[in-house]
């Protein structure tokens, strides 16, 4: 029994340039220890792939023969296939070989630079940059030799190569640039980089723009709004936009001689203001008599909270009454808050001593 | 009947008591605490949030926004023992530190570094590659403000914030994270900027905790023309200094209005005129002189906004304008002189105020006094609207050191 045995089983030729003729080899072992093998026609399904050494022939037993195989990469770019079929009195025939090439272009080399341009971030004058990497990349099917890169001020190079530098295809090369203003403003080079290859596209020019300033700002607000602070020691109090509920004490207070030596009755105070929320509102009166001689004594205290505002505020001036009946020459009117208050006005009602009307 | 020509109508006046109180104004008031004169109106003043903390827990003795030579904003807050700049959030940034030493500077007299974050040192010769503590070279100041106690005397000029509080050598912030030094021959209290110089005055030079530290109340001192880091008194700069002795007294405060700069002393008030000319820049006339002029008496009272000076002097307030003087305490001299005369006057804080927020125009002078023994610490506000007096309390027995509008 006599079986070929075909190595490799298959051949792929990879990329051949068209025109040109690329050539792989099979061998042949009779795997017999007892019998000759006999190998007749050698047909090939695609033209592109041809039988160029060995052919039909005898192979002893245990023995190994050669075929040449070659590939003419056609005119039209592309993959081609085919197959390669052995006849003969071998128990396996017929073999058949798979072959496969592609017919590529002529090589080029091809440059690519990532980032393609760069804008730094604001720098502060004199002081360089962070380095900014770029990566030189050769996609094409040639060497690609790249030139020292060339920077045009205020913009310079880090991590250069210290020559030219062959890429083979697919292969990079790093570097890096940096940004050191001279002044504050803007500053833009369209050739901030400069990479001569032997690619085609060779110069390659990468823009670089930056920003030159005088510091380096530490701490700077971004959005907020725009407030009242007061500070207390250690503590920052922050004024409120539209509350008017102050948060300590209020008060207000006059001293008013109803008629000059005479005694009065007050009997009720008027307060007018504008309706800006619920609150209420402390009035007092405090009677006193006051004499040359023995001064001022304090004779009756009396006070009436009163509720003032509305939940629907209105900015309306509106009036609240508070009913205190007080004697005396001389009469200390007070105006304590509990809420926001606007007075607009405020009337002490005064009829002479001991006339009290209630309405 | 009503009282008089009652009912007492809008526009108040707020705190009137020249004269006895039932012979006051109808409009006016006898006390008014946490009420304010607005647009005629009396109103409850807007509430107040405790907002954020000093991180250090030292006063806060000057809140300043201001704007970089690049347009960002900041906001600075300078504390007694620490110098923050505050982002929103709120977020204390710092405390703010010179720069550190570096071994291949060469260092000039009156520079500030520091060797870490708790030592400061100034140069007391020139210097490469001599770090401290070396004493040939170098003294150690105090840390951080340096914790005297009173407010700062700041400048902004240029983007840049220049302060001293009379303990620290001149420094300023230009907006980066470390604070830089204006090579001041001292320490100062007060600063302003003139005729392209600028000037400090009431120094203590050298810087106060270094050998030879020797107070100046009265020396006026002014930087090269042009440059605000240069105070090398030599044939080769304008940079000088005056020495006020005419007056036995110490210099108050600092003011620009308009082209003239004005020195205020306890007792008087000293005109300071551009001359024009390189190696005297400036002519010293006496302006007013106690007891038939004016001086700012209490030496943090002066507040300036624009061209208005606000002052306290020994018997009045003033509003200054650079050619006229106008007394505008007299309706509350009893009373706001009772409450000063019960503080410590050196404590006084006058602050000017223009707005408690965007939609609350209040453009004022405030009053600080400190706790007395007798008394919860209070502030007397000046409104410039309503030209009306009163009196306002932050609702504790803190008090108020520091006002400001910032973004936040």
């Amino acid at each position: 029994m006599a079986i070929l045995q075909v190595t490799p089983t298959s051949l792929s030729f990879g990329n051949v340039t068209t025109g040109t003729t690329v050539a792989l080899t099979l061998s042949l072992f009779n795997t017999s220890t007892t019998t000759n093998l006999n190998i007749g026609t050698v047909n090939s399904s695609n033209s592109d792939f041809v039988l160029a050494g060995g052919g039909p022939g005898s192979i002893q037993p245990q023995q190994t023969a050669f075929f040449q195989i070659n590939y003419t990469a056609s005119a039209t770019l592309g993959p081609s296939s085919g197959t390669i079929t052995i006849f003969g009195d071998m128990d396996n025939a017929p073999v058949v070989i798979p072959v496969t090439g592609t017919s590529v272009g002529p090589g080029t080399p091809q440059i690519s630079v990532n980032p393609s341009s760069w804008t730094f971030p604001s720098t502060k004058v004199g002081v360089p940059s962070a380095s900014q990497t770029f990566v030189v990349t050769n996609t094409g099917t040639a060497s690609l030799v790249v030139q020292i890169p060339v920077f045009q001020a205020p913009f310079s190079g880090s991590g250069l190569p210290g020559g030219p530098t062959t890429l083979t295809a697919g292969q990079t090369l790093t570097f890096g640039a940096v940004f050191t203003p001279a002044g504050r403003g803007f500053v833009s080079a369209a050739n901030g980089i400069s990479i001569t290859s032997n690619a085609p596209t060779s110069p390659t020019l990468i823009a670089l723009a930056g920003t030159g300033q005088a510091i380096n700002p530490a701490y700077v607000v971004v959005g907020g709004l725009e407030n009242g602070f007061t500070a207390f020691g250690s503590i920052l109090r922050q004024f409120q936009a539209t509350n008017f509920n102050c948060e300590a004490n209020a008060f207000a207070q006059k001293l008013i001689q109803p008629q000059q030596g005479m005694e009065a009755t007050l009997q009720r105070v008027l307060v007018q203001f504008e309706d800006i929320g619920p609150a209420t509102l402390d009035v007092s009166a405090q009677a006193n008599r006051y004499s040359t001689i023995l001064g001022a004594t304090t004779d009756q205290f009396v006070f009436q909270t009163i509720q003032i505002g509305s939940a629907s505020a209105t900015q309306a001036v509106v009036n609240a009454m508070a009913d205190l009946v007080v004697q005396g020459n001389l009469i200390r009117l007070g105006f304590v808050p509990h809420g926001p208050l606007f007075l607009v006005s405020y009337d002490p009602e005064i009829v002479p001593a001991g006339e009290v009307k209630k309405t | 009947m009503s009282f008089g020509q009652l009912p007492l109508n809008a526009p108040f006046q707020g705190i009137v008591d020249y004269v006895p109180a039932p012979y006051t104004p109808r409009a006016s008031f006898d006390e008014l605490l946490n009420m304010w004169v607005y647009r005629g109106r009396l109103i409850t003043r807007p509430r107040l949030n405790d907002f954020t903390v000093n991180p250090d827990g030292s006063i806060i003795w000057n809140i300043v926004p201001f704007l970089d030579i690049e347009g960002n904003l900041h906001n600075l807050i300078l504390a007694s023992n620490n110098i923050y700049m505050l982002t929103p959030g709120p977020v204390w940034n710092g405390p703010l530190e010179v720069q550190p030493w570096v071994s291949t500077l060469t260092y000039q007299p009156g520079d500030i570094v520091r060797t870490d974050f708790t030592h400061w040192w100034v140069a007391t010769a020139t210097s490469t590659n001599q770090a401290p503590p070396n004493a040939a070279f170098w003294q150690p100041i105090p840390t951080g403000s340096g914790a005297t106690g009173v407010p700062y005397g700041v400048n902004i000029s240029q983007g840049r914030v220049y302060f001293a509080n009379g303990s620290l050598p001149g420094l300023y912030s230009d907006g980066e994270a470390t604070l830089k030094s204006m090579f001041t021959p001292g320490s100062f209290r007060f600063i302003a900027v003139l005729g392209n110089h600028m000037v400090i005055a009431n120094t203590t030079e050298p810087p106060p905790a270094t050998n030879g530290a020797t107070d100046y109340p009265y020396r006026v001192r002014w930087s090269d023309n042009g440059n605000a880091t240069n105070w090398v008194e030599s044939a080769a700069t304008s940079a000088g200094h005056q020495d006020l002795l005419d007056v036995p007294d110490q210099i108050t405060g600092l003011a620009t209005l308009g082209r003239s700069g004005f020195v205020f002393r306890t007792n008087g008030i000293t005109q300071m005129t551009p001359t024009g000319v390189g190696a005297s820049p400036f002519q010293f006339d006496a302006l007013s002189t106690a007891p038939h002029g004016v001086g700012n008496f209490y030496p943090y009272s002066l507040a300036v906004y624009g061209t208005i000076a606000m002052f306290v002097s020994e018997d009045d307030v003033w509003s200054f304008d650079g050619s006229s003087f106008i007394p505008v305490g007299g309706v509350v001299k009893p009373r706001l002189f009772h409450d000063i005369a019960d503080a410590n006057a050196s404590r006084i804080i006058g602050m000017l105020f223009v707005r408690c927020n965007p939609q609350f125009k209040y453009l004022s002078y405030w009053i600080s006094i400190p706790l007395t023994a007798t008394s919860l610490p209070v502030t007397w506000v000046y409104s410039f609207d309503s030209q009306s007096w009163q009196r306002f309390q932050g609702g504790d027995a803190l008090r108020q050191t520091a006002i400001a509008n910032i973004v936040i």
